[in-house]
C-alpha cells in the first residue's frame, strides 16, 4: 500500500471535520460555544472508544456486533456497582466489575469464534441478543443513579476539552505506532490479510484473533463508562453503536476484508460522525440526514480507499468478457 | 354654604364611584387572567378536549394554566403556516418575536406524536412574541435525544416542551436546561424524577389512576382469567405509571401473563400480540395506551391466528380509526374502553413554560382527572375525521384533512 493511500482516510476525515465545523461556525453561533464544543467531544467518547475496539476486530477480518449491547450492559452494571454515596475504594471495585463484564464477554466471543469456529458476525449476534435480554432483566426501565463523583471525574477537563478525549487521542496515536512499527502489530495485520499463510509462517493466528476480540469487548466496556456518564442512570437502552462503530472504523480506513486499518483514522471518523449528529439539530435538520450521510460516506469511502483493487477487478472482469467474445466469434466463424 | 356642601358631597361620591369601578376592574382582571394569559375557555372547547368540561385539574393555578392554554386554541392562526411548519419540522413565525420555543422528543414517528407536534405549533402561533419554532425527533436513539436536547440549550431557546421517551435517562439534560434558565415542561405524563426542581412541570393525567380505572374495567368485564399489558418503549414513564397501579388493583382471579414493550409501533404490536396469543390462546383482555396501534396490529394478529376478536381492551388514546375499525367488526363480544389521546396537553405544557417566563409560579404537576369512555356508548368513530386522527384533538378539522389527506 502506497503512503498516499495510507494517509487518504486521515486526510479525508480531517478535511470533512474542518469543513463541516467551519460551515456550522459561520452559520450558527451556538456551534462554537464552549458548552456545545464540550458536549461534542464528550459525545464522541463512547463512539470513539468502541470504534477503536471494533477496528481490532476488523483488522483480523471479523466483526463484533455485540458491542452495542455490551455497552448497555456495562451501563446497567454500573448502576449497581457505582451507586451514589459510595467511597472511592468501593467505586474502584465497581469499575473493575464493569471491566470484568467486558473481559468475560470478549473471552466468550473469542471462544465462539476461534474454538467453535463460528463466523464472527453470527457469534456476536448471538451475544448481542443475550446481553440485550440480560440488560432488560436487570433494569426494565431507567433506574439506579450512577455516582455523581464518578461522572464528574469522567467528564473532567481543561476548558471545553475533556481529559478523557486527550487520553483517547494519545491512545489512538500509540496504537497506530504499535500497529505499523512493531512485530506484533505486523502479525495482527498479517493474520487479517491472510490467516492461512500467517499460520504456515508460524504465527500464533488463533491467539491473535482471540486477543483482538477480547480487546474489542474491553474497549466497549470502557466506552460503557462514557455512556453511563451521559445518561447517568442504569438505562437498558442507550443507542445502537454497533453499526456506527463499524462505520467509523471503515471511514477511518479499515478494510472489511481485514489486514488494514488505522486507530487515528477511526478516532477522526468517530469525531466526524458525532459532529454530524451535533450540527444537524442546530440547523433544525432532521437526523435522518445523518443516517443517510453515514451510508453514502461508507460507500464512497469503500470506493475511494479501495479504488486500485476495484479497478483491477473491473479490468479482470472486462478481460474475461473480451476473451469470451473472442471465443464466441471464433466458434461462429 | 349649603350649595358648597352639596358640591363637596357630589365630588366625594364621584371619587368613591371611580375608586369602586377601579377596584372592580382590577378584581375582574385578576380573576380573568394574568401573566399575559386569560384563564378562560369555551365549554365546547373543554368538552371536545376532555369529554367533560369539569375534568380540569383540581389545583387552582394548574386549572388556570389549563384554561388559558385550551382557550388559546380558539384563537385564529395562520393554518397554512402551521402546516408548513409541521412539514418542515419547525419554522420562523414571521412575527419578528424574540422568543424561541422547542419541542424535543426521543421518538416522533407515529400519528399521536405528529398530532402533538401540530398542537404545539398551533399553540406557539397564538403568541406573537414567539419568532421561532424548533422541532426535533431522535428517532428512538437515546444518545441522539440527549444531543438534540443539548442543541436546543446551546441555541438558548426560551422554553423546551418534551416527552421523555427514555425516562430518567433524560434527567441530566433536564437539569442542564433548568440550570441555564430554560423552563422544561413535559406532557402526556412524561414523568421524570423531580418535577418543580429538576424541571418546571409535568402535564398529564395521573397514570396511576389510569391504571386503577383500567383494573376496574377488567374486574367488571373479565372477572377471571388471563390478561396482558402492552407498553411503549421499555421504561417509558407513561406505561410504567399505569402498569404498576393496575396490577395490584385487579381481582385475584385475573392474572397478568405478559408485559411487553411495543415501541408504540403497530407492526411490533402485531408481532407481540401474536406471540402472546400463541402462548395464551385463552387471553381475555389487553391493557395498553395506543388505541390505533392495537386496532391495526392487534386485530391483524387475531385474524392471523384465526380467532375472533372477543376481548376487553382498556386503552389510553381515542383515535377515530380505532373506533371505526371496531364498528366495522360489529362484534358485541369486543368491549373497548378508552381515555383521551391528550394531544392538547402539549398546549398546556407550552403555556406553562411561557407563563413561567413572565414570573408565574407553576405547580410541579398539572394533573387532569381520569374518566374512561365506553366505545359502545360513546363511539369514537367520529364522522368527517381522518381515521388516523383523534377527535379530542384541538387541531381544526380542515387542517387535519390537510395533514392526513
Amino acid at each position: 500500500m502506497s503512503i498516499s493511500r495510507a494517509w487518504l482516510p486521515l486526510a479525508l476525515m480531517t478535511t470533512l471535520i474542518v469543513a463541516l465545523g467551519a460551515y456550522a461556525a459561520m452559520r450558527q453561533d451556538a456551534f462554537l460555544t464552549t458548552y456545545n464544543l464540550g458536549n461534542l467531544l464528550l459525545s464522541t467518547m463512547p463512539l470513539a472508544l468502541v470504534a477503536i475496539g471494533q477496528t481490532n476486530a476488523l483488522l483480523v477480518g471479523g466483526f463484533d456486533v455485540s458491542v452495542a449491547a455490551l455497552m448497555t450492559m456495562c451501563v446497567v452494571v454500573a448502576s449497581f456497582t457505582l451507586q451514589p454515596d459510595k467511597s472511592w475504594d468501593v467505586l474502584l471495585v465497581g469499575a473493575l466489575a464493569v471491566v470484568g463484564v467486558g473481559l468475560a464477554t470478549g473471552v466468550f466471543n473469542a471462544t465462539l469464534i476461534r474454538v467453535l469456529k463460528l463466523p464472527s458476525i453470527i457469534a456476536t449476534l448471538g451475544t448481542l441478543s443475550i446481553l440485550e435480554g440480560a440488560a432488560l432483566l436487570l433494569r426494565d426501565h431507567p433506574e439506579g443513579f450512577i455516582n455523581p463523583n464518578a461522572i464528574e471525574a469522567l467528564n473532567a477537563g481543561v476548558s471545553f476539552v475533556p481529559y478523557a478525549f486527550i487520553g483517547v487521542v494519545v491512545l489512538a496515536v500509540l496504537a497506530d505506532i504499535w500497529l505499523y512499527r512493531t512485530r506484533t502489530g505486523l502479525a495482527l495485520r498479517a493474520v487479517g490479510l491472510d490467516d492461512s499463510s500467517s499460520r504456515r509462517l508460524g504465527m500464533a493466528t488463533g491467539r491473535t484473533v482471540f486477543l483482538a476480540f477480547v480487546i474489542c469487548s474491553l474497549m466497549a466496556a470502557v466506552a460503557g463508562f462514557y455512556s453511563a456518564a451521559q445518561v447517568q442512570i442504569g438505562s437498558p437502552i442507550i443507542g445502537n453503536y454497533a453499526l456506527e462503530s463499524i462505520a467509523a472504523a471503515v471511514l477511518g480506513g479499515a478494510s472489511l476484508a481485514g489486514g488494514k486499518g488505522s486507530f487515528v483514522g477511526t478516532l477522526l471518523a468517530a469525531l466526524f460522525l458525532t459532529e454530524i449528529s451535533n450540527v444537524l439539530p442546530l440547523f433544525q435538520q432532521p437526523t435522518e440526514y445523518a443516517q443517510m450521510t453515514i451510508g453514502v460516506l461508507i460507500l464512497l469511502a469503500l470506493v475511494l480507499y479501495q479504488a486500485p483493487e476495484l479497478l483491477a477487478r473491473l479490468r479482470t472482469s472486462w478481460g474475461g468478457v473480451g476473451r469470451l467474445r473472442t471465443r464466441q466469434g471464433e466458434a461462429a466463424g | 354654604m349649603h350649595v358648597r356642601n352639596r358640591s363637596a358631597s357630589r365630588r366625594l361620591m364621584t371619587i368613591g364611584a371611580v375608586l369602586v369601578t377601579m377596584l372592580v376592574v382590577v378584581a375582574a382582571g385578576q380573576g380573568a387572567g394574568g401573566f399575559g394569559e386569560t384563564y378562560k375557555a369555551k365549554t365546547s372547547t373543554l368538552k371536545k378536549a376532555l369529554f367533560n368540561a369539569k375534568l380540569l385539574p383540581a389545583n387552582k393555578m394548574a386549572r388556570n394554566i389549563s384554561l388559558a392554554a385550551l382557550g388559546r386554541s380558539e384563537k385564529k392562526v395562520n393554518l397554512n403556516l402551521a402546516l408548513k411548519c409541521w412539514k418542515n419540522n419547525g419554522c420562523s413565525t414571521g412575527t419578528g418575536g424574540k422568543l424561541k420555543v422547542a419541542y424535543v422528543e426521543g421518538f416522533g414517528e407515529n400519528v399521536f406524536r405528529q398530532m402533538s407536534k401540530m398542537e404545539f405549533i398551533l399553540q406557539a402561533l397564538t403568541y406573537p412574541q414567539i419568532g421561532k419554532i424548533i422541532y426535533t425527533s431522535a428517532h428512538s436513539n437515546p444518545a441522539q435525544a440527549l444531543t438534540d436536547f443539548r442543541a436546543a440549550i446551546s441555541q438558548h431557546v426560551n422554553v423546551i416542551v418534551t416527552y421523555p421517551d427514555f425516562g430518567d435517562a433524560m434527567l441530566p439534560v433536564f437539569k442542564e436546561a433548568t440550570k441555564a434558565g430554560i423552563p422544561v415542561a413535559t406532557y402526556a405524563w412524561g414523568y421524570v424524577t423531580g418535577p418543580g426542581k429538576n424541571y418546571l412541570t409535568v402535564v398529564g393525567e395521573d397514570t396511576c389512576r389510569l391504571g386503577k380505572a383500567y383494573a376496574k374495567v377488567m374486574n367488571k368485564y373479565v372477572k377471571s382469567g388471563n390478561i396482558a399489558f402492552l407498553g411503549g418503549f421499555p421504561g417509558n414513564p407513561l406505561s410504567l405509571g399505569w402498569q404498576k397501579c393496575e396490577k395490584p388493583a385487579l381481582n385475584p382471579n385475573i392474572h397478568v401473563v405478559a408485559t411487553e414493550a411495543t415501541n408504540w409501533d403497530p407492526s411490533k404490536v402485531q408481532e407481540v400480540v401474536s406471540g402472546i396469543l400463541a402462548r395464551y390462546p385463552d387471553i381475555k383482555g389487553w391493557s395498553y395506551e395506543y388505541g390505533l396501534g392495537m386496532a391495526q396490529g392487534g386485530l391483524a394478529a387475531y385474524k392471523a391466528a384465526g380467532k375472533p376478536f372477543n376481548t376487553v381492551l382498556t386503552l389510553r388514546t381515542d383515535d377515530v380509526g380505532m373506533g371505526c375499525a371496531y364498528d366495522r367488526l360489529k362484534n358485541k363480544n369486543l368491549r373497548v374502553f378508552y381515555y383521551t389521546s391528550g394531544n392538547p396537553q402539549i398546549r398546556v405544557a407550552l403555556t406553562a413554560g411561557l407563563m413561567k417566563l413572565k414570573g408565574a409560579k407553576i405547580p410541579p404537576q398539572i394533573v387532569f382527572p381520569i374518566q374512561l369512555q365506553d366505545q359502545s356508548k360513546r363511539d369514537q368513530c367520529v364522522k368527517g375525521y381522518p381515521e388516523q386522527a383523534s377527535a379530542t384533538s384541538l387541531i381544526p378539522l380542515s387542517l387535519l384533512h390537510k395533514m392526513y389527506p
